[in-house]
């Protein structure tokens, strides 16, 4: 039978980033932003989303000088043999801690909400294994799965939310821009990681069939998540008001707690958006899985990357029980994003861009 | 047409070696014997030709295929009768003979030469006339496939309500008539093969040349050269033989039973495979979309048939769903239900000895045997069986306690969305995976049921036939927008300019005059000059 043979569009690969940027980080971001600048969260959005699309260009930057390579290959020329496998090593490393988070994010939430009764092993395998079988398939699979569940899940969120409307008091958005700098400077973080995921273009720009056109995927990106993430944020503040909103641990599943559809026949949906959260989250955790077994086997120089995905399972697993308890799971999610995250999803591109623009210099001065 | 000419040109090889024919009439018939020896069905006769009766000819032919009145009436007759009134004696004739008897005495208007035995063997076995000529080193192959067949019926497994009624017979011949009945255009290629070692049984790859997606035609002719089995005896053999891939519970190609639908297809740009003695044609390549579709779609008027179709769309999702979600929502979830409903739902299994899963489980089972049953019982007592197991199922099942009402109306409403599926086989994959998903649901609840529906996208997202991926259009790599036309819902036909995008193929204008043309060209032709 033949193989797939490994090209995606650009508009494939935005749903792809669009599919990975969205998942656990949307749950608690309208209390980030409602704690750190009330009723300014929207122009903070606005603003982070900016910082997001710069960055995303400046990536897009770096991976066009390199079509059909992914940051393995491109990060051995600009930085030599042993420190470009270094910082993939990392990278991939950073990948496995992300899934793993992703996985007790995803069991943690699960059980408060749906299955209360049900042992956080059991939901972290059966995430893993469904996981485990996209990752296997491969790249071309991964695009189609995202091009469906993205439409899907952004549809029936929308259509969930249009009940609360009536509900909504926008006076919890005013006064506008009386917050002061400091406090957006010190919030900026918060919602530029909220945006974390973004970084998987390193690896899968390898795979666009038109690298020129990756720079529409990222705008598109970045577009669709802002719209969404904008529409959370405002529709959960002006709904519970700055004070509730900063004071809850999961804000938005607490909102769609609240929805009374009129005249439905299921009364508390919760539970049915928690089957739509569950498919944005099962997209994450593939996508960065799949991501993560693709860097080690080309720094292991294996053609076939789906024969090292089973082994990474039980890797992620373990990583994902490491946390004893919901507190101890945020404070290292805290530090996790502070440290790797930083390094890995500003430091590295940027600096691989400059060496690169460095090294065309010099380049162009010999041929000169 | 390059392309074309180099696909069909390689000839398979004949393993069996050739068996040259002899200039001796008798030597040849005594070969052909020798061959055919203990099949009683075979007609062998000799007969002398001419005035002087000097010429030994004989002919061969399959008792029951061959069409005795043609042999008699146009071959025998014209040979020994008419041929005696013939002067033999004239310079002309005696070096001629043969191409005499070939162009101007055999009255058929289908006639073969060949000289290797065993292909006379394989024509006489499929209803063919052998003529054996004294001093010749040829036989002729008179063209007399005759036998009694069922006439143009309506298709028992796929009725319409508007639409033409005919429906394909167990001939190879009257199907590709049917179809070319719709198709009167010269690109339309039928190109014939054998399959099968012993069985040899004739298949037919139908396409038109200037539709058809060239990679499919291409895998098409490749998988179906690389089959060697010994017999085929239903569109099923080959079916199973050329899909993509044989672990997945789905169809990779559409069997139908109906002209109309395989000439639409062809329009569209598919592939027909038709295949000797069954009335059902395969059609390739098939995707989630096409097995949904029903030949009246496109022949209702466009609200209809858009209503309907989404009305197909949610029956699928019904009966693969809608048994474990009952069990998921009663065993975990009873919150979801508003408190009126979640009391009663509570009330009416208070009697119930069974967990959901057990309860459900049972029902579905009962379901299936019944359906299983009403198929393998002769017509008169079907509806017997329809009667005592709606009754089992539906008030002694619940009057015994041993299931819920709500159960009942579940498994009803099951039973009845997925008969409203066109396809068979697609209605029995989603069949099978339901009880998959029950299992799941029993054991994690609305997150099983999200689970084994990942596990299925995945499998889709996997799955390819003939190279189309199957959820085509719904990834994009081979489509576009303009695709959604015709999925959800059917537009009318003259925004539908358009062949479908993701078969890929070289003409792809459909409607060229649409309704505005038409329009102008009636107010006043003016823009023609």
């Amino acid at each position: 039978m033949k193989r797939n043979n490994d090209v995606i569009l650009s508009s494939q690969l935005a749903a792809i980033l669009s599919t990975t940027i969205i998942g656990v980080g949307i749950l608690s971001l309208p209390r980030d932003v409602a704690e750190g600048v009330g009723p300014d969260s929207w122009l903070l959005i606005l603003i982070g989303s900016i910082l997001a699309l710069i960055h995303g260009l400046l990536m897009y930057c770096l991976v066009r000088k390199f079509p059909g390579e992914t940051l393995v290959e491109f990060s051995q020329t600009l930085l030599g043999k042993v420190l470009g496998k270094v910082i993939s090593f990392g990278f991939c490393i950073y990948l496995l801690i992300f899934s793993a988070v992703e996985v007790r994010v995803f069991g943690e939430v699960t059980k408060q909400y749906l299955l209360f009764n049900t042992p956080l092993e059991v939901l972290g395998i059966t995430l893993l294994i469904l996981a485990v079988y996209l990752a296997r398939s491969g790249i071309e699979p991964i695009a189609r799965m995202s091009e469906i569940i993205f439409p899907i899940a952004t549809f029936t969120a929308v259509l969930i939310i249009l009940p609360l409307m009536p509900e909504l008091d926008m006076s919890y958005l005013k006064p506008v821009l009386r917050t002061p700098i400091k406090k957006f400077i010190t919030t900026i973080p918060a919602i530029f990681f909220s945006y974390v995921g973004i970084e998987v273009l390193l690896v899968f720009s390898a795979f666009v069939k038109d690298p020129k056109k990756i720079k529409n995927g990222v705008f598109l990106t970045v577009g669709l998540v802002t719209f969404f993430y904008l529409s959370i944020t405002v529709i959960t503040i002006t709904r519970f008001g700055l004070e509730e909103t900063s004071h809850m641990t999961t804000p938005v599943l607490e909102l769609f707690k609240t929805i009374d559809i009129p005249g439905a026949f299921v009364e508390n949906i919760e539970a049915f958006i928690m089957s739509i959260w569950i498919l944005s989250v099962f997209m994450t955790l593939a996508v960065i899985y799949y991501g993560a077994s693709l860097i080690l086997s080309r720094l292991l120089g294996s053609k076939e990357q789906n024969y090292l995905v089973l082994p990474l399972m039980p890797i992620i697993y373990f990583l994902a029980l490491i946390p004893d308890n919901v507190a101890q799971l945020s404070e290292y999610m805290e530090k996790f994003s502070l440290y790797m995250g930083t390094f890995y999803i500003s430091l590295v591109p940027i600096a691989l861009l400059v060496i690169s623009g460095f090294k065309k210099k010099k380049g162009g001065n010999k041929s000169a | 047409m390059g392309f074309f000419d180099d696909l069909f040109a390689k000839k398979k090889e004949d393993p069996r070696p050739k068996i040259p024919v002899e200039k001796n009439c008798e030597k040849n018939l005594d070969k052909i014997k020798e061959i055919l020896a203990g099949s009683d069905d075979i007609i062998y006769r000799t007969f002398f030709v001419g005035n002087e009766q000097k010429m030994k000819f004989a002919i061969v032919y399959t008792e029951g295929l061959a069409d005795k009145n043609l042999v008699n009436e146009y071959v025998l007759k014209n040979l020994m009768v008419l041929s005696r009134m013939a002067d033999m004696e004239v310079h002309a004739f005696r070096h001629q003979v043969y191409e005499v008897i070939k162009d101007g005495t055999l009255s058929v208007s289908d006639l073969k030469e060949i000289d290797d035995i065993n292909l006379a063997i394989d024509m006489i076995l499929s209803g063919e006339t052998a003529l054996i000529l004294d001093e010749w080193d040829k036989l002729l192959i008179i063209a007399s496939k005759g036998w009694p067949t069922r006439s143009v019926s309506e298709p028992s497994t796929e009725t319409v309500i508007r639409g033409p009624s005919e429906g394909f017979t167990e001939t190879l011949r009257v199907n590709t008539a049917l179809i070319r009945r719709r198709i009167r255009d010269p690109k339309l290629k039928i190109h014939q093969m054998q399959i099968g070692r012993r069985s040899k049984t004739d298949v037919a790859i139908v396409y038109i040349e200037e539709t058809v997606n060239k990679d499919v035609l291409k895998m098409v002719k490749e998988r179906l050269d690389r089959i060697d089995i010994d017999a085929v005896l239903e569109t099923g053999y080959i079916e199973q033989l050329i899909e993509d891939n044989w672990r997945s519970p789905f169809p990779q190609a559409q069997y139908t039973q109906r002209p109309d639908s395989v000439a639409g297809s062809l329009y569209e740009g598919r592939v027909a495979i038709l295949v000797d003695n069954t009335p059902f044609a395969l059609l390739v390549p098939a995707t989630a979309i096409t097995l949904l579709q029903s030949p009246e779609d496109y022949y209702e008027r466009f609200f209809i048939a858009s209503a309907i179709r989404m009305l197909r769309f949610i029956s699928v999702a019904m009966s693969l769903v809608l048994p474990a979600i009952y069990i998921a929502i009663t065993s975990y979830h009873p919150g979801m239900l508003p408190t009126d409903l979640a009391l009663y739902v509570a009330g009416s299994r208070n009697n119930v000895p069974f967990p959901a899963f057990i309860e459900a489980f049972l029902m579905e089972a009962a379901l299936e045997l019944l359906r299983e049953a009403g198929i393998r019982l002769p017509a008169p007592i079907g509806s017997t069986i329809g009667i005592i197991g709606g009754l089992v199922l539906g008030q002694a099942a619940v009057e015994a306690g041993v299931v819920s009402p709500l159960m009942v109306i579940v498994v009803a409403l099951t039973a009845m969305a997925a008969y409203a599926t066109p396809n068979y086989g697609f209605a029995i994959s989603f069949r099978l995976l339901r009880f998959i998903m029950m299992a799941f649901a029993a054991f994690l609840g609305l997150y099983g049921v999200i689970w084994v529906l990942l596990v299925i996208l995945i499998h889709l997202c996997n799955l390819k036939s003939f190279g189309v991926p199957y959820l085509s259009p719904f990834v994009a790599s081979t489509t576009s927008l303009k695709d959604f036309k015709d999925i959800f819902i059917r537009l009318p036909w003259h925004f539908m300019k358009g062949r479908p995008q993701y078969l890929h193929r070289m003409d792809s204008d459909r409607l060229v005059n649409n309704r505005n043309t038409i329009e102008t060209e009636e107010g006043g032709t003016d823009e023609k000059k």
